[in-house]
């Protein structure tokens, strides 16, 4: 094996927590650092991984910080060793933990569903901003979501460092995240009911029976005005 | 080789893309992470544009992979050659490290081996690189917390072959270095001369700092009867400290005028504190550089 193959191969097995240092990389050659030194490299590794599942979730990280202290350090730690980034986008790596989250509470009931809830809202307007502003009908710009918890009142709480202690009675609330076409930020609406009729209608289901098709093509009218498309 | 721009940029986060508009002071150019705008659509597309309409781009990469041994990524290297043509890069701006291997990405810049196999083994991928993309690789001297196995040279001669051999340009991180003196008990004016400082193409300045040892790190040296040494960390979380200023000094007396970065990408405060380092860094290069532009 040549010096470079060996080297990456020690590395990977020693960065992947399979090896202790002194064990791996050490003995590929002399003047390496000391393994106390460089045990640093998987602790930094981690932090970098955190930090972009940090970033795109901040509220779900700062309302699990509220919750229980060492929340945010088991699910994130849970998270990391189930899943490695496999590309060199933070986001991508970003992108499983809504899914990994649900099966996260799915595993014990009694674990809140707030957290992924709040996870599930912040990913929704993140990826909402990276869609095309100009792909009506391709891309759709929109999401309906009914959740448990008042996530906007949670979500803007902390963003101000507040506590939300207040706030954390079940109190669902329907909404429609969207991406403003203008600016390309996501945006929330309270619908009213024929606003979600139109919506489903929009998503390929028939008109119920019963229902009157001016209110809903009013409805429409109004998504359209607030910049739903 | 001279880069177009000139003068103090800033790299431009999300804490900024509306307060920068508002500020009555600007930077001569901002830098954007590559990995942030590739094919970008939506709100990254906009807010690109609308910088770009105001200020050059410098794209900064962190995935290029230079160091590792699988392949060049096509995929990567197919967006990052859309984006640099967008913003009309004159380079490819990255860094002399590894970071992912295979399927596994660390999101983070690993040290290599100082060493001969690992010159000819960077020098034979950034030629590969320089093909696809079209364009001179600058390299950024990283931080690195510990030697690598196998290393037979110091970083400054070890960065120097590889960039005399590719003919790349040096990005001069003076914080990176700064930060390597100080982990390392090394001079960081005697650091900086053994870079390759005529193939200097760029300076970043950012601020650092010194963080305790993690548990694991505590547990490591316990098991081999080592030492848990604290680390300064190259974090760009804070203002640029007086003795990086200095070397910044240093650096333009020996590089010439040379476009300069500040840099903060944590706990990142107020665009107004921000244009203050751009402030500083410019009295730097009138008092080092008389009339020149950096």
């Amino acid at each position: 094996m040549s010096e470079t193959k060996a080297f990456f191969a020690q590395a990977l097995a020693y960065l992947k927590s399979e090896e202790f240092p002194e064990n791996s990389l050490t003995k590929l050659g002399d003047n390496a650092s000391a393994p106390a030194r460089l045990a640093w490299y998987p602790a930094l590794i981690a932090r970098q991984q955190e930090s972009a599942i940090e970033s795109l979730f901040s509220a779900c990280c700062a309302a699990a910080r509220q919750l229980a202290p060492g929340l945010w350090r088991e699910l994130i730690t849970a998270y990391r060793h189930a899943y490695q980034p496999n590309s060199a986008r933070p986001t991508d790596y970003a992108r499983g933990f809504v899914p990994w989250l649900e099966s996260w509470c799915e595993q014990d009931p009694s674990r809140t569903t707030l957290l992924l809830e709040l996870a599930d809202y912040e990913w929704l307007c993140f990826d909402l901003t990276a869609q095309p502003v100009d792909a009506i009908g391709e891309d759709r710009a929109w999401h309906i979501r009914m959740y448990e918890y008042p996530v906007t009142r949670i979500v803007a709480a902390l963003a101000e460092s507040q506590t939300i202690d207040h706030l954390l009675t079940k109190e669902a609330e329907t909404l429609v995240i969207f991406q403003d076409a203008s600016t390309a930020r996501a945006r929330v609406l309270w619908p009213t009911p024929f606003m979600l009729i139109a919506l489903a209608v929009r998503a390929g289901q028939a008109l119920p029976v019963g229902i009157d098709a001016a209110r809903v093509a009013e409805a429409e009218t109004q998504l359209r005005s607030r910049g739903v498309r | 080789m001279t880069l177009s721009i000139s003068g103090i940029g800033i790299g431009f986060r999300r804490a900024h893309f509306e307060t920068l508009f508002l500020s009555e002071r600007s930077p001569d150019w901002l830098e954007v992470v590559s990995e942030n705008y590739l094919d970008a659509t939506g709100r990254p597309d906009l807010v690109l544009s609308r910088a770009q309409s105001r200020w050059p781009i410098v794209a900064h990469g962190v995935s290029l992979n230079i160091g590792a041994d699988t392949p060049l990524d096509v995929a990567y290297l197919g967006s990052l050659g859309r984006l640099l043509d967008r913003v009309g890069a004159e380079v490819v701006s990255d860094h002399l490290c590894w970071s992912a291997l295979g399927d596994w990405h660390s999101l983070d810049l690993l040290p290599l081996p100082w060493s001969e196999p690992f010159v000819e083994h960077c020098v034979r991928r950034i030629a590969q690189a320089r093909a696809v993309l079209g364009r001179p690789l600058m390299l950024e001297n990283i931080t690195q917390y510990a030697s690598m196995p196998g290393s037979t040279m110091s970083q400054g001669a070890f960065v120097s072959a590889v960039l005399e051999l590719s003919d790349s340009g040096l990005l001069l991180d003076l914080n990176n270095l700064y930060v390597n003196a100080k982990n390392s008990g090394s001079s960081p004016d005697d650091l900086l001369r053994e870079l390759p400082l005529a193939r200097a193409w760029q300076v970043h300045l950012a601020g650092h700092r010194l963080e305790q040892p993690p548990q694991s790190v505590r547990e490591t040296a316990e098991r081999t009867q080592g030492v848990a040494e604290a680390l300064w960390l190259d974090d760009h979380g804070a203002a640029v400290c007086d003795d990086v200023w200095a070397l910044y000094e240093t650096a333009l007396q020996l590089c010439g005028p040379i476009p300069t970065l500040i840099e903060w990408d944590t706990r990142i405060p107020p665009i107004e504190i921000l244009m203050d380092e751009v402030d500083r860094a410019r009295a730097v290069c009138a008092r080092v550089l008389g009339g020149s532009a950096p």
